[in-house]
């Protein structure tokens, strides 16, 4: 035990057994005041003083001891641990089993709803992930009607349904991400393969708002999770096209750093005083705040993806100027591949 | 002509496929009770099974496999779950291919195809998209025109094939430059137009005249009344 440790187990030991000291030194008190009234002699009193003295620190000793058993035991106690609480309860007076049970039929109830806690999230997580794959059923029909359809509507109803996809990606990832067993399964990645999934997916925003994109092949090959790594490269392009009414957006790698990708665009930029903050979940900034499209979300959950997959991200950005995003793929610690 | 056989139970979708496949000169029968999967296919003999995963009654999976015990015909998927592991279990089960919903038409159509091609090893020129006199033979990228044959770029026989399928009316720059944003090749406009000019130039060397029309601030379309020169 430590030294610090040890003091406060002896302050908090004193304290238990103040009553104790207080009633020895009273009585000593109540006798010394008897002997002197009653002129016996002094020395007898001193005497017996003494005596009862010496017995006090013996029984003191003793149980400091147990005291300090009895100390270690429940600060050593752990609530998942159910046989600490039988050893306590070996070694108790009655006041304190009472304690005990009291303090089991509450762990008891905790588990229980800790347990119905964990049921209902696993229920509403399995409705959840049904109702996105019924989602996606209409907005597979609609997108195929758009398709074939000659309606002058159809271009913005095929934009639209770009945003409603991507948010129910969105959504899915989020909850995914909050699983805490959401496992990355890292393998070598072929980028271009991956940065060409994405734009593929946003070639309608691209297209029909008139963004020029600027990508040629990366040949970079990188340790990632595929379909991760697609996710946060959709939510940085979804970003990017979402706040770029008109210019370009070019992909492609930064020449001065390895692995890193850089996805920058031309649209109107961050406030610097907003800089620090979006990444903050539910952070929208002046930006979003304008548009009112903005959740606060999709940076967030970006920040979250390259967490998990190692990768860092950061931004910088001049208002009115554009946005450049690096995403820096690098593994100081891993040199397997070269 | 190759029979498939659409097992989808959201009519909009099931017909749009019945559709798309048909203008590429399939013939493409819906399944109208999805208790009874296994006798339709029986029934129908199809070359090729697209295949939901959410159904009514028995899932996707269970009828995957059920087919599988009876006949080796290529199976494509098609589904809103493509997590990897519903792609992996899609494809133990004996699936050959796997779409995931929302999909692009021609993504839809060229897997098909592939898969066609690959099992019956039928010949590329057995696939073709024809309007007027000219024939569009994609697995060759040439087109056929007035005892001519015209050698296509990638990009141009995409482009030509748009055309064909919407057989003289107008398709539109953006629709164009979608289809090939899926393809691969990121074009912008520009490019387009320059594709579209030299596409021109080619037909007129193989003696067709002003088969492509121009609308302004439209798109394309096919002549009916090309002249051959």
């Amino acid at each position: 035990m430590r030294k610090s440790a040890r003091g406060a187990l002896l302050k908090s030991f004193l304290v238990s057994v103040r009553p104790q000291l207080f009633l020895f030194i009273g009585m000593s008190v109540i006798f010394g005041v008897v002997y002197a009234l009653g002129r016996l002699p002094l020395s007898l009193f001193f005497y017996s003083l003494q005596v009862a003295a010496f017995l006090l620190l013996l029984y003191l000793i003793v149980d400091y001891f147990r005291y300090a058993k009895r100390y270690k035991l429940i600060s050593n106690l752990e609530l998942v641990n159910a046989s600490s609480l039988e050893e306590i309860q070996a070694s108790s007076d009655s006041l304190d089993r009472l304690y005990i049970e009291k303090m089991e039929s509450l762990l008891g109830q905790l588990r229980e709803s800790e347990n119905l806690h964990a049921e209902r999230q696993t229920d509403q997580l399995d409705y959840f992930t049904l109702w996105l794959h019924q989602i996606k059923t209409p907005i597979s029909a609609i997108s195929l009607l758009t398709q074939s359809s000659r309606a002058k509507e159809a271009k913005q109803i095929s934009q639209e349904l770009v945003r409603l996809e991507d948010y129910t990606h969105m959504a899915l990832n989020y909850i995914k991400l909050e699983e805490p067993g959401a496992a990355m399964e890292l393998s070598l990645v072929d980028l271009d393969e991956v940065v060409k999934k994405a734009i593929k997916k946003y070639s309608i925003l691209f297209i029909y708002k008139g963004i020029r994109l600027d990508y040629q092949p990366l040949g970079m090959n990188v340790l990632s999770d595929s379909q991760w790594l697609q996710n946060l490269l959709e939510q940085i392009l979804s970003n990017s096209l979402k706040y770029t009414p008109e210019g370009s957006i070019s992909i492609y790698r930064d020449p001065n750093r390895a692995e890193t990708l850089i996805i920058e665009d031309t649209g109107m930029g961050i406030h610097s005083e907003d800089l620090p903050k979006i990444f903050n979940k539910g952070y929208s900034g002046m930006n979003g705040r304008l548009h009112e499209k903005s959740t606060g979300l999709g940076l967030f959950l970006s920040k979250k993806i390259c967490q998990r997959l190692g990768h860092r991200l950061a931004i910088d950005s001049k208002p009115g100027e554009g946005t450049r995003v690096a995403i820096d793929m690098s593994r100081e610690e891993l040199q397997v591949f070269d | 002509m190759f029979k498939i056989m659409i097992v989808e139970d959201d009519l909009t979708i099931a017909g749009i496929l019945k559709e798309e496949l048909e203008k590429w000169n399939y013939e493409a029968v819906l399944v109208d009770d999805f208790s009874r999967v296994l006798e339709e296919f029986k029934a129908r003999a199809p070359q090729l099974v697209l295949l939901d995963i959410q159904l009514p009654s028995f899932n996707g999976y269970y009828w995957c496999q059920e087919i599988r015990k009876v006949s080796q015909v290529p199976i494509i998927f098609i589904s809103s779950r493509n997590e990897n592991m519903d792609i992996v279990m899609a494809i133990q089960m004996g699936a050959d291919d796997f779409i995931s919903k929302p999909f692009d038409l021609t993504v839809a159509v060229a897997k098909t195809q592939a898969l066609l091609r690959r099992t019956y090893d039928f010949k590329e020129s057995d696939n073709f998209l024809s309007f007027n006199q000219t024939l569009l033979k994609p697995g060759e990228s040439k087109l056929f025109t007035g005892g001519q044959e015209v050698d296509l770029t990638r990009t141009e026989l995409k482009i030509m094939e748009l055309l064909f399928l919407q057989k003289g009316d107008y398709v539109t720059r953006e629709e164009i430059m979608v289809k090939l944003w899926e393809d691969e090749s990121f074009i912008d406009d520009n490019t387009l137009a320059v594709n579209v000019a030299r596409l021109r130039k080619k037909l007129v060397k193989a003696g067709l005249v002003d088969f492509i029309l121009t609308k302004k601030n439209i798109g394309y379309a096919l002549n009916k009344e090309a002249a051959h020169a």
